[in-house]
């Protein structure tokens, strides 16, 4: 990652480690000092109901023995981490929306101090929370040295226990992140592999049976996996093997992909009671429609997707996507395609608040529409089928009803289906 | 194994609406429906018959007796006995 000047090119990592946990504990501060578990579905298991870590308080997660690993992986089963915990502990359930939307502040405010910041997506069992990079090259000319820049990204995540490490990429910006003590940043300089030779195996973005796997073969460090040859760990572990042998030997390839900002309106209310009637729902949803579309980034413009996240009364919450087909430029018309999915949807419980999120904004102003509406009717008809041809690759399945025999005294002679041609 | 056809999915054909369906009738000895599908019919509020198409032959000749009833959990139900083939439909 070279810059212009020829010097190597440098990447903070910002990690919050236990980001859900402290989230949780920041908005219930009782939870602080209790052992806590927070469990849900976890990356590729999501919709089989078994239930896997996704996060823990940091004091349970630590070996008794004291040293660097971690007692818990993401992703483990529920049982195995009981079976290693504590009996006093609290089991939580996730509110992923509510992490999403606090990670997301704490990227716009890295975004304020260094431009190019990509948050780490990688993970799927922490949702792509708790970490993200941030390319601090040409920067020194704005802040001075590397340790300036650290304390003013230390500065943006100030209301978090948060690691700040730098390395030539982002593997080692990762590693000097976990090692370093919380207030100070870490940078890796010189060789990388004395530094990774000691980690445990735990701190590699793989998945959690092949940590157990490397365990089994006696591979409790990244200097064990540097000390093999990369063939021999490809051989037995396939692509997964290359990685993690790389990654033991500091070598990163992975470039720093800046993250696109989408502009969108959000409104939040909260239910007097929790409730199931949609005609209480839908006149909440109507009023957070008459803010959205009264704030001044919406005005005489249009949105193409609306987003609805509702907590559930002791239930996780629930989160709904409406892409409106043409984009929807008032309260009316995106009411309309609202209720139109809601009629569909069962409610999973009584709902306490809601969240609407307008976005996909588009640029224009205004809509040609048509004077003489009935005339275009068949024409947008004879369109509708030609696209449902073009992706089906054949005559779609649509028919029309037409009277054969009204007069019939037998029924299933009156009327019947013939395919549509507009 | 079902082959595959080798043939494009169509949907060219015109498909009779309302297509009679068969069904479990248990009726008494003067042809009025007692039960449909194990359910208890309640009352028959209308029966009409048809006989049609009786030049054709007495293969193709329609010949149905129809009842509007009501089952006992509330539900509408038409029925008819198709006194050609002594089989009962709903419909």
């Amino acid at each position: 990652m070279p810059t212009l000047d020829g010097k190597r090119a440098a990447v903070a990592c910002i990690h919050i480690p236990n980001f859900m946990w402290q989230v949780e504990s920041l908005r219930r501060p009782e939870l602080a000092d209790r052992p806590v578990i927070i469990v849900g579905e976890s990356g590729a298991n999501v919709g089989k109901g078994a239930q896997f870590v996704l996060d823990w308080s940091p004091e349970l997660g630590q070996k008794s023995s004291g040293t660097s690993s971690q007692k818990f992986t993401r992703g483990m089963p529920l049982s195995e981490a009981l079976a290693d915990a504590r009996k006093d502990v609290t089991l939580l359930e996730p509110d992923i929306p509510l992490y999403r939307r606090i990670f997301a502040e704490v990227l716009t405010a890295l975004e304020a101090r260094c431009p190019d910041v990509e948050p780490d997506t990688e993970s799927a069992e922490s949702y792509g929370l708790g970490r993200a990079y941030v390319g601090i090259w040409g920067l020194e000319r704005l802040y001075g040295d590397d340790a300036q820049v650290v304390r003013a990204l230390s500065n943006a995540v100030n209301q978090f226990d948060a690691r700040i490490g730098v390395g030539e990429n982002k593997w080692l910006a990762y590693i000097a992140a976990s090692a370093s003590s919380p207030g100070r940043g870490l940078k890796i300089t010189g060789e990388p592999g004395r530094f990774l030779a000691k980690l445990p195996v735990e701190l590699l973005p793989v998945d959690f049976r092949l940590i157990t796997r490397l365990h089994g073969f006696g591979l409790h460090t990244m200097g064990d996996i540097a000390a093999l040859p990369p063939g021999a760990m490809q051989a037995q572990f396939g692509g997964d093997g290359t990685l993690v042998s790389d990654l033991s030997n500091g070598i990163d390839q992975r470039p720093l992909v800046a993250r696109r900002t989408e502009e969108a309106v959000s409104e939040y209310l909260e239910f007097p009671d929790a409730t199931v009637s949609m005609a209480m729902i839908l006149p909440a949803i109507e009023s957070l429609l008459s803010r959205a579309y009264n704030r001044p980034q919406l005005a005489r413009r249009y949105a193409r997707e609306a987003k609805l996240e509702a907590g559930v009364l002791r239930r996780p919450p629930w989160t709904i996507r409406v892409a409106f087909k043409e984009p929807a430029g008032s309260r009316t018309k995106a009411l309309f395609s609202i209720k139109s999915k809601m009629d569909d949807l069962a409610l999973p419980g009584p709902i306490e608040d809601m969240r609407l999120t307008l976005s996909g904004l588009t640029g224009e102003a205004g809509r040609q529409e048509s004077l003489w509406t009935e005339v275009r009717r068949d024409q947008k008809l004879q369109e509708a089928v030609s696209q449902l041809e073009a992706r089906l690759g054949t005559a779609p399945p649509v028919y029309q009803v037409r009277e054969l025999e009204p007069w019939s005294r037998i029924p299933e002679r009156r009327h019947a289906l013939v395919q549509l041609s507009p | 194994m079902v082959p595959n056809p080798r043939t494009q999915a169509r949907a060219r054909a015109i498909k009779p609406l309302n297509a009679p369906v068969t069904v479990a009738v248990i009726a008494d000895k003067r042809g009025m429906p007692l039960s449909v599908s194990s359910n208890e019919v309640a009352t028959i509020e209308d029966m009409w018959k048809i006989n049609d198409e009786w030049w054709r032959g007495p293969e193709k000749e329609i010949e149905r007796v129809y009842f509007h009833a009501r089952l006992a959990d509330g539900r509408p139900v038409t029925l008819f006995h198709d006194l050609a083939v002594d089989e009962w439909f709903r419909q």
